[in-house]
């Protein structure tokens, strides 16, 4: 008789989880912006993967240079025109996607991997170490962004490898203290004091229990937190702080198309564009899923 | 938490191992001259003595001298910080204003025209790199038609024929105070296109920001009432709505605030802007090491401050926040 109760109840259960998954979907497909996110990220994806096969001058893009066609404007030779060094900037542009996709994706990573479970276990002890905990990643918030990435790797020096390290050391923070609420709320509830009371140890709680709630709106914000990420290495990268040549490096491609770029607009035009429409895929896409979960912002109007 | 930024910048400076010693001892050092640079920078030392040395050094106001410039870092970053804050008040005053207008209209309009337009706009704010759009915008602008100068802060002829005497550094307030219109309107001139191009990010932001907050301000039963009441729109807008969705406002202001900081750096890159971004950004070029911490320093305790004056005024204007 219990059982057969159980047995319905996480049926119900199921259900409702199947429901709230299919609402999910159906909110973020039905939003043609998220969509259009959507379309974005999965073309750069692409572009990144099978860049050597799709780029018109694949060894060009690796630095070569074809010193007969320099700063020559688009045509359809070149449709984004050729830099200093007579490359195809498009192939260059192309060859980009895979450095500024796999360079936010570490980024991100890294820093979601570190910062999420020192909030958890923060949030879950709270007292002595939470404090300890949260005074430190509040120290490392009090810089402006950008600001601290700058420092260390100006001593660092420049590489691509520096400017990663450089954002991920100001990145995690961030997560510790998204991360360090949701445990915050989470753990007294219920199924939290019940794991505790049949004896289940605090280490697996904070991995079983706290971590996986706090997953969602960590996710939701690593999505937003790849576009700024990729604006970031690019900052880094214009201030020499990034990627060096010959590395067809976005931001680096502006800068270097800095010094042209009175004379010829397309050298830092392109490479900007590129940036701009990578960010706003992310950008459109966070937006919706954050919408998609927030229950606040449905669609339901007044005024 | 200012002891956490110079807890911070003191490991950054003095524990990576970067090697400031090599730095500072020149091109191609000998392992003897690398010793004496080690020497003269202390950092032979015990860590703890080096962090003592450190704070009585920056509380005396010294940041060391710059490698490139051989002026004390203090002195060159206060001329540089008054450029700078120029350009981020006026670029922050562009973002707030506008940002809270239109988030305010695209909120009460959701999912019509005019929201649609300003969340295009404000998503396309946060997706550029903002030393891009400056760069378009120089060429647009200042090249192609013409409409404004390309880079600097003041005419050289405007300079010459009528110079300004420094009271507060802010070019466009001292020139006020002095009568001089010739010089303001030449400093408002060169404001405009590196103020517009630093602004666009946060005033993204503060769109997104207070659009959202709104959103859930409208929802609820108080705005229900008023509207039954028959209050007028802009009245429920501003005077009802707005109040209660200030505190998200006041933080995207803060958050707007914080992203000029480090936006005016490439900026002013781009504009010749003679600020603190020209200026780390020379020093980075010349691996001049105490001029980037000192100008690092500076930043982030002026930042530190802002966001204490932002909680303040955040708890005086919403009753709901307690210090």
């Amino acid at each position: 008789m219990t059982e057969q109760k159980t047995a319905t109840s996480s049926q119900e259960q199921n259900d409702q989880r199947f429901k709230e998954t299919r609402v999910f979907l159906k909110l973020v497909v039905t939003n043609p912006l998220s969509l259009i996110g959507l379309a974005i990220i999965v073309v750069f994806l692409l572009l990144a993967i099978f860049g050597p096969y799709v780029a018109p001058y694949p060894i060009q893009a690796e630095g070569a240079p074809d010193l007969v066609h320099q700063l020559l404007p688009p045509s359809w030779q070149f449709p984004f025109g050729t830099d200093e060094f007579g490359r195809d900037i498009l192939s260059r542009v192309i060859f980009g996607a895979r450095l500024s996709l796999i360079t936010s994706a570490a980024i991100v990573g890294s820093a979601l991997i570190i910062g999420t479970p020192l909030g958890a276990v923060a949030g879950y002890y709270g007292e002595k170490i939470g404090s300890i905990i949260m005074r430190i990643t509040d120290m490392f918030l009090a810089f402006p962004p950008l600001l601290l990435a700058l420092a260390v790797a100006a001593t660092l020096g420049g590489s691509i490898i520096n400017a990663v390290l450089a954002l991920i050391v100001t990145w995690w923070p961030w997560y510790t203290r998204l991360a360090y609420s949701q445990a915050l709320a989470t753990r007294n509830l219920p199924y939290v004091d019940a794991a505790r009371a049949i004896g289940v140890g605090d280490p697996v709680i904070v991995v079983r229990h706290i971590m996986p709630a706090t997953l969602a709106p960590i996710l939701v914000q690593a999505t937003l937190d790849l576009g700024s990420a990729i604006l970031s290495v690019a900052a880094l990268s214009f201030l020499g702080l990034g990627a060096q040549p010959p590395t067809p490096d976005w931001g680096l491609m502006v800068n270097t198309g800095r010094l042209f770029f009175l004379q010829y607009w397309w050298y830092a035009t392109f490479p900007g564009l590129a940036i701009m429409v990578l960010v706003l895929g992310f950008n459109l896409f966070g937006d919706a899923i954050r919408e998609a979960i927030d229950p606040k912002l449905s669609r339901r109007r007044l005024i | 938490m200012i002891i956490g930024v110079l807890l911070i910048t003191f490991l950054v400076s003095h524990v990576i191992p970067g090697n400031p010693a090599a730095l500072y001892a020149g091109s191609h050092p000998t392992a003897q001259e690398i010793q004496t640079a080690k020497e003269t920078l202390g950092l032979n030392k015990p860590v703890y003595v080096q962090f003592y040395i450190y704070v009585t050094d920056l509380l005396q106001g010294n940041l060391g001298v710059s490698i490139r410039t051989h002026n004390p870092v203090l002195s060159d970053v206060a001329v540089g910080l008054a450029a700078t804050l120029e350009l981020i008040t006026f670029a922050f005053v562009i973002a707030v204003v506008g940002g809270v207008l239109v988030g305010v209209y695209s909120a009460s309009h959701r999912d019509h025209l005019p929201d649609h337009f300003g969340r295009v706009v404000a998503i396309l704010g946060v997706s550029m790199a903002p030393f891009w759009l400056a760069m378009i915008l120089q060429l647009i602008f200042a090249q192609t038609l013409g409409l404004f100068p390309l880079g600097g802060r003041l005419s050289t002829d405007v300079s010459i024929i009528y110079p300004l005497r420094t009271i507060t550094g802010f070019n466009l307030i001292d020139s006020l105070l002095e009568g001089n219109f010739v010089v303001f309107s030449d400093s408002l001139w060169h404001l405009i296109l590196p103020a517009i191009a630093l602004a666009t990010y946060p005033f993204g932001l503060t769109v997104r920001m207070v659009r959202t907050m709104m959103i859930e301000v409208l929802q609820e039963n108080y705005t229900r009432s008023a509207l039954a009441w028959g209050l007028p729109q802009r009245i429920i807008l501003f005077k009802y709505a707005l109040k209660n969705a200030i505190s998200s406002t006041v933080i995207a202001l803060g958050m707007s605030f914080a992203y000029s900081l480090t936006g005016a750096f490439l900026d002013e890159i781009i504009f010749v802007w003679p600020g603190l971004g020209t200026y780390t950004a020379l020093s980075i070029l010349a691996l001049d090491y105490p001029a980037i911490m000192g100008t690092v320093i500076v930043v982030a305790a002026f930042y530190v401050v802002i966001n204490l004056l932002v909680d303040i005024f955040q708890a005086l204007m919403d009753p709901r926040v307690t210090l």
